[in-house]
């Protein structure tokens, strides 16, 4: 294993307790409305723009993982979606420039539409589960995702800059 | 590594990942509703995490309301006084009653197991996909607890029942408003009997197969479990009819909003023996 592979799997580790934390916390805050507070897509998204389509490939699995242990749901529903989103999101950010917050904060959004809408297609037309709207909440989903990833991949690129000045 | 691999690295791995995942799910299909040991595995891993943010939190809460927040306190200690003042009459009222009407011997015999009969737990955590479906609480198989067993909100209002996966420490509940979720009732007043299911979609529940031609059955009943299912025990209320439709085919369509509050869920009770065990 190389150096920037176990880099990259320690940032992961972090990424995905962090979003298992943030995702503990939020419960405190607005248990019916976590279905638009996605802590897990934001850590997926926000690490494939960081790291790349083979990283955010294998945090998707991992924290599809994640999600579907603490879900009564099918298991193993989340992680496919996650996924694909993941390994998209990185091929996508390394092809076009997004480091830009504006940028950003749409390719986020873009790809948080993607993920919701795999979740769905797979939740409710491939195994007839029913989608939780939450009155409409759910919807706003994308946008959340797409602002945390935006304030997360601003910050570590920050903290990066800083650091290597 | 050969070139083919090198090229089209990214891809493998992608596909590679699928074919697991697809692989999790089909695996998934033998064993219906019951958790693979993958997905056990990282329960019983992340589950006493969970269980330490809930204790950080709570810690910070019980900082806050004990010793900065304490405006309602006064107001809250002459509410409990009151309570208490009533239930102490109740409670010599309902005493005198029971005396007068059981064996004194039977109620010795049957207290002892009312007083052990549940296990009060804190809520740590929710559903990661959908918060109608689940919920994670801090006991588990160490206090005794099973699939299947009864669980209550402070009110002794039915909110679900203990599913797989039950760690040492936690267990899930499956929530009355889970999809798969699903007790015998009646109706209060009308004593009209009913399936209720869950509709994890809105939050609300359904009640099921109660006939097109019944007409006896009015908004705003409250729909009490029968113990039929042997899996409840009869007489826990669940909740409360909404809306009645004629529907679409033999039965009508039955809206009910379960008690279920997720502002009120931060303790529940679990009833530690199965309906079929209990005396």
């Amino acid at each position: 294993m190389t150096p920037s592979w176990s880099r990259n799997v320690l940032h992961g580790g972090l990424a995905l307790l962090a979003a298992f934390l943030v995702h503990a916390a939020l419960r405190w805050l607005a248990a019916p409305y976590l279905i638009a507070l996605d802590a897990y897509a934001v850590a997926v998204i926000a690490f494939a723009a960081i790291k790349g389509e083979i990283a955010g490939a294998v945090m998707g699995a991992a924290c599809g993982l994640v999600v579907d242990s603490f879900s009564l749901g099918v298991f193993g529903l989340a992680g496919i979606a996650a996924t694909v989103t993941g390994y998209l999101a990185g091929y996508v950010a390394r092809k076009i420039n997004v480091a830009a917050p504006g940028r950003m904060f749409l390719f986020s959004g873009l790809m948080g539409i993607l993920d919701f809408a795999l979740w769905i297609g797979l939740t409710s037309v491939f195994f007839g589960r029913a989608i939780p709207w939450a009155g409409g909440a759910a919807l706003a989903r994308p946008v959340v995702t797409a602002g945390g990833v935006t304030v997360v991949t601003t910050a570590y690129r920050r903290i990066k800059a800083h650091r290597d000045a | 590594m050969p070139r083919f691999l090198k090229d089209h690295r990214a891809g493998l791995v992608l596909a590679g990942l699928l074919v697991a995942q697809l692989t999790v799910l089909s695996l998934q299909v033998p064993l219906g509703d019951e958790p693979s040991y993958l997905e056990q595995a990282v329960f019983f891993v992340l589950a006493p995490v969970e269980h330490a943010v809930h204790g950080a939190f709570a810690a910070a809460g019980r900082l806050w309301s004990r010793y900065v927040y304490l405006r309602r306190v006064e107001v809250q200690n002459q509410q409990m006084r009151d309570e208490l003042f009533h239930l102490r009459q109740e409670n010599i009222l309902l005493r005198g009653e029971v005396e007068r009407l059981t064996d004194v011997r039977e109620i010795e015999r049957a207290l002892p197991d009312v007083h052990g009969a549940f296990v009060v737990a804190s809520v740590i955590g929710l559903d990661a996909a959908n918060v109608y479906r689940s919920l994670v609480i801090d006991r588990g198989a160490r206090d005794g607890l099973k699939p299947n067993l009864a669980v209550l909100d402070r009110a002794g209002h039915l909110i679900g029942r203990i599913a797989n996966p039950v760690a040492p420490r936690e267990a899930t509940v499956q929530l009355i408003t889970d999809d798969n979720f699903s007790a015998n009732v009646r109706s209060s007043a009308s004593r009209i009997l009913g399936q209720l299911a869950g509709e994890a979609k809105n939050g609300r529940c359904a009640l099921r197969y109660v006939l097109a031609t019944e007409d006896r059955l009015a908004e705003g009943e409250e729909l009490v479990t029968t113990g039929f299912d042997r899996i409840f025990p009869a007489g826990l209320k669940a909740g409360q009819v909404t809306s009645i439709a004629p529907g679409s085919s033999l039965f009508r369509k039955i809206e009910v909003r379960p008690y279920l509050d997720f502002r009120a869920l931060d303790r529940v009770a679990v009833l530690t023996a199965p309906a079929r065990e209990r005396p």
